[in-house]
């Protein structure tokens, strides 16, 4: 499973962490869960490390997509 | 069938409670009368009416936010809530905002409305926010407080966010139509683009806000399909618009922290993530360590033994080896020591000096072997003396019958010629002596 949201992540790691829970959990699988979560913690910390926002002005809305420039909060609108 | 009597103080408690849990957040038109501001600094006031009266206070906290000049005679609208004073008994109406009539009518209609839109459901249904959200627009003016408080928490607090600012009129003619028109265009944006709906406008007078109140735009928003969150003016003001949302935000920035209350917590929650995992893979490994630990401890146990075993040995050979060796060394060693002992002890000076005291020793007896003889011959010339001497000894004689004769003085008279007649002479004999006369000499 490709982990591509952060999300997606936290839920996996909730997922590991009670697979690690169980004390007769072989430990080749417990390794590579560890090893797996640990990747998942690092993706984490750098998506929230990382992660800017983008805030855009929306110059309008056609058919339910919304069109939009970025944002200058200096700009005189409307 | 018991009567119940009351205190005073009972009754009174009994009554407030009534007053207050019945008559809280209620409008009261009237004119003011007797008014006076107490030394502590709140102002009371009667309300009449051509009837009756009522006794209304405001605290001095509340009289800050009033922007006019209450009168006696002046016509008002009070809201606030009824309550009684246990000790005095009387109760009275304890305001929060006041108006004046004109103004008055317009709050009077606006909880009119309330009232209306809460039974119709407008207050209901509330969709939860969604914990947190990345994609939210947010309707305000571009150019308003609000659009500035909230994109400055949200850099500070959020993280991938996309925040589409939908820019609106919040203020004068246009005001409704363009927040209307934006609450119905954003309606057709499908639901699952957008994970909330923020309207907001920074604080203001109560006529600045009072487009929140539109009915027109609170049916739009109670319309929206997303999650809604109303931000509007401050703390103390609540429109219309604040009752419809699904949440209400008592300003712009206390919005950008509901969306974004969750990046330090998920901070926490990734890091404690990390803990969580480092302690379960520990105890895991500790675990299977000790199940390891206990099928194989017999085995390697034996392993052990027959090594310990196996060295064991080895030791014994080897040490044989180095004792035999050693011993030979030694008796080697020893010989030669043996044969500088015996040099030594050949030309050892003990040896002389045992020689020379046996001399010495030898030397002494003979010397004291001498002397005795010596002495033992001078010892036998002097008892010979001394047989001769006693031999010799007069007294000896004087025992056999000689006698010795002598002068009255003790001197012997050696010659019969030497006495005269008459002349006393002592005559000794070996006891004693006699004195006598010579009578005639002969000689």
């Amino acid at each position: 499973m490709k982990i591509k949201t952060f999300e997606d992540a936290v839920k996996r790691l909730e997922g590991i962490a009670k697979q690690l829970e169980d004390e007769e959990i072989e430990i080749d699988k417990a390794v590579s869960l560890y090893e797996e979560g640990m990747k998942l913690v690092d993706f984490c910390s750098k998506k929230l490390e990382e992660a800017e926002n983008r805030i855009r002005l929306i110059t309008n809305i056609k058919d339910g997509k919304i069109e939009s420039e970025e944002f200058d909060e200096d700009t005189e609108t409307v | 069938m018991s009567i119940e009597i009351y205190t005073v103080t009972q009754i009174n408690r009994l009554i407030k409670d009534i007053l207050e849990s019945n008559f809280y957040g209620i409008w009261i038109e009237g004119e003011v009368s007797s008014l006076r501001y107490s030394s502590t600094g709140h102002l009371y006031f009667s309300l009449i009416d051509s009837n009756a009266s009522i006794g209304v206070i405001i605290y001095r906290n509340r009289l800050n936010n009033i922007k006019f000049d209450i009168e006696n005679g002046m016509k008002v609208v009070v809201f606030g809530s009824l309550g009684l004073y246990v000790k005095g008994g009387s109760y009275r109406m304890v305001v929060e905002h006041i108006r004046q009539s004109g103004s008055g009518r317009k709050f009077y209609d606006l909880e009119k409305l309330k009232r209306e839109f809460k039974e119709q459901g407008f207050f209901d249904n509330k969709k939860p926010i969604p914990y947190n959200p990345k994609n939210i627009i947010l309707i305000t003016s571009p150019n308003g407080a609000a659009v500035f408080d909230i994109t400055n928490i949200l850099n500070r607090r959020g993280f991938g966010l996309n925040l589409y600012i939908y820019p609106v009129v919040v203020q004068g003619d246009k005001a409704e139509d363009s927040i209307y028109t934006a609450l119905c265009t954003i309606n057709t944006i499908p639901k699952h683009s957008i994970d909330v709906v923020i309207l907001a406008r920074g604080g203001g007078s109560n006529e600045d806000l009072w487009i929140f109140n539109s009915p027109k735009i609170a049916k739009a928003l109670f319309d929206i399909k997303f999650p809604t969150i109303s931000a509007i003016g401050h703390e103390i003001d609540y429109t219309l618009c604040d009752f419809v949302a699904d949440k209400r935000a008592e300003t712009p920035s206390a919005a950008a922290e509901i969306i974004t209350s969750s990046k330090f917590e998920l901070i926490d929650k990734i890091e404690n993530y990390r803990k969580t995992l480092n302690n379960l893979i520990n105890n895991t490994i500790r675990l299977s360590k000790s199940k390891i630990e206990k099928y194989a401890a017999k085995r390697y146990l034996m392993q052990i033994n027959s090594l310990i075993n196996n060295k064991l040995i080895n030791i014994d050979v080897l040490s044989e080896k180095i004792s035999s060796k050693l011993f030979s060394k030694i008796s080697q060693e020893n010989l030669v020591v043996q044969k500088h002992l015996n040099i030594i002890q050949k030309n050892s000076p003990i040896n002389k000096i045992k020689l020379t005291s046996e001399k010495n020793r030898m030397l002494k007896y003979k010397i004291s072997q001498s002397i005795a003889a010596i002495l033992s011959n001078k010892t036998n010339k002097v008892e010979l003396f001394d047989y001769k001497f006693r031999l010799a000894n007069p007294k000896n004689l004087l025992k056999k019958g000689y006698t010795i004769t002598a002068d009255s003085s003790g001197k012997p008279i050696k010659s019969a010629l030497s006495i005269k007649n008459n002349q006393l002479i002592k005559t000794i004999f070996y006891d004693g002596e006699i004195i006598s006369k010579v009578k005639k000499s002969k000689g």
